[in-house]
């Protein structure tokens, strides 16, 4: 389906009122991308969006960027793909920028360090929260469980990268795929 | 090769290799930031409690923030840049291939494998970052660390709050603690 009557102006508009609006990024600024592509604009179903969003999770990057990407070309081409990625990117860079030179020269500023102290621990608890939370989705037996904690171990104890660690996990699920049993159901 | 270049390459070679978005880059970063000397654990921890409060991709502003304290505001503008093009290039090179991919056996079975390593990374990186939180030479926690974490780990797996109700909460509890007479 092509939407032709979308102008850039507008889709530059709806991608900077995103890029301002989603806080944290991920799954928790889908509700933002409903808001504006689906009830104000009507530009997507609801069913498109929540498409658009598991593609551009399946691929390397940021989310929302990709959203932006994928949404512009589809309403667009790609020339608004272009414009709708930087639209979406520009108010965080701003005001990250802002902040940055504010609080750069500040860490030990008194207030800011009571906040930090309090906010550290937080970052971690929602850290821990998402490998959790991850685990709980995707685990259906105790197996992947032992491997993730084997190659985290592997990665804490410094002896594997990151990178390393996400190119073993996916070698050895695509041989699970290669290898798998024939004429079988498929075993946990 | 130049700083600029490098710190563009480092995001987008963390972009590349971030699989399902958000909290799965965290690793990354901080394992590149730390590799290449430009953030302690600490420091991270504080850009990306910024992150989690300000507007905008977590992923954008982390690279915007380090790409600054590394390297100023073209830095910030070059690590933005880097973060943002891996998804953007492989979406306008693929087009509408991109669309069916998702549904192909092996790339499911090829995520699924990935699973367990996101998971254990980010064990990894949230074990680092309580580590770099300790006061030094001690195992024990600050007693702020130790409410603030417990209470919001509950929080989390209890119900699904938004991040930015965690933090704010956290913020408060920290400034609270801070005005405790030692």
């Amino acid at each position: 389906m092509t939407h032709s009557r979308v102008h850039f102006l507008p889709l530059c508009w709806s991608f900077f009122k995103i890029g301002a609006g989603a806080f944290g990024g991920g799954i928790a600024a889908l509700p933002v991308f409903e808001a504006e592509l689906v009830n104000r604009r009507h530009w997507l179903t609801p069913a498109e969006v929540a498409e658009a969003y598991a593609i551009c999770q399946s691929i390397p990057g940021v989310i929302i960027i990709n959203f932006a990407v994928f949404t512009g070309l589809r309403l667009t081409g790609k020339r608004g793909a272009i414009l709708a990625a930087i639209a979406v990117a520009i108010p965080s860079f701003l005001i990250i920028l802002a902040l940055a030179t504010v609080i750069g020269g500040h860490w030990h500023n008194r207030w800011i360090a009571a906040a930090l102290s309090g906010l550290r621990p937080a970052v971690i608890a929602i850290v821990v929260g998402a490998a959790y939370r991850l685990g709980r989705r995707s685990f259906h037996s105790f197996l992947p469980w032992i491997a993730a904690a084997v190659g985290g171990g592997l990665m804490f104890a410094g002896w594997i990268t990151p990178i390393a660690l996400i190119l073993i996990g996916a070698a050895i699920g695509f041989s699970l795929f290669l290898f798998r049993p024939k004429h079988n159901e498929e075993t946990p | 090769m130049s700083l600029y270049l490098l710190l563009f390459w480092t995001f987008f070679k963390i972009s590349l290799f971030c699989i399902g978005g958000g909290y799965n880059m965290i690793p990354l970063m901080q394992h590149e930031m730390a590799a290449q000397g430009w953030l302690p654990a600490d420091r991270f921890m504080d850009m990306l409690a910024i992150s989690e409060v300000t507007p905008g991709p977590m992923a954008v502003n982390l690279a915007t923030f380090s790409g600054y304290q590394v390297a100023g505001v073209f830095g910030s503008f070059v690590a933005t840049l880097g973060v943002c093009l891996p998804g953007a290039i492989i979406l306008l090179a693929l087009g509408s291939i991109a669309l069916r991919l998702r549904d192909r056996p092996a790339f499911r079975a090829t995520m699924k494998g990935l699973m367990p390593a996101l998971v254990g990374l980010l064990s990894a990186t949230a074990l680092r970052l309580w580590m770099s939180n300790l006061p030094e030479g001690t195992w024990v926690p600050s007693p702020v660390t130790a409410v603030v974490f417990s209470v919001a780990l509950a929080i989390i797996l209890w119900k699904k709050p938004h991040p930015l109700q965690i933090m704010l909460g956290a913020a408060v509890v920290g400034i609270l603690f801070s005005l405790i007479p030692a």
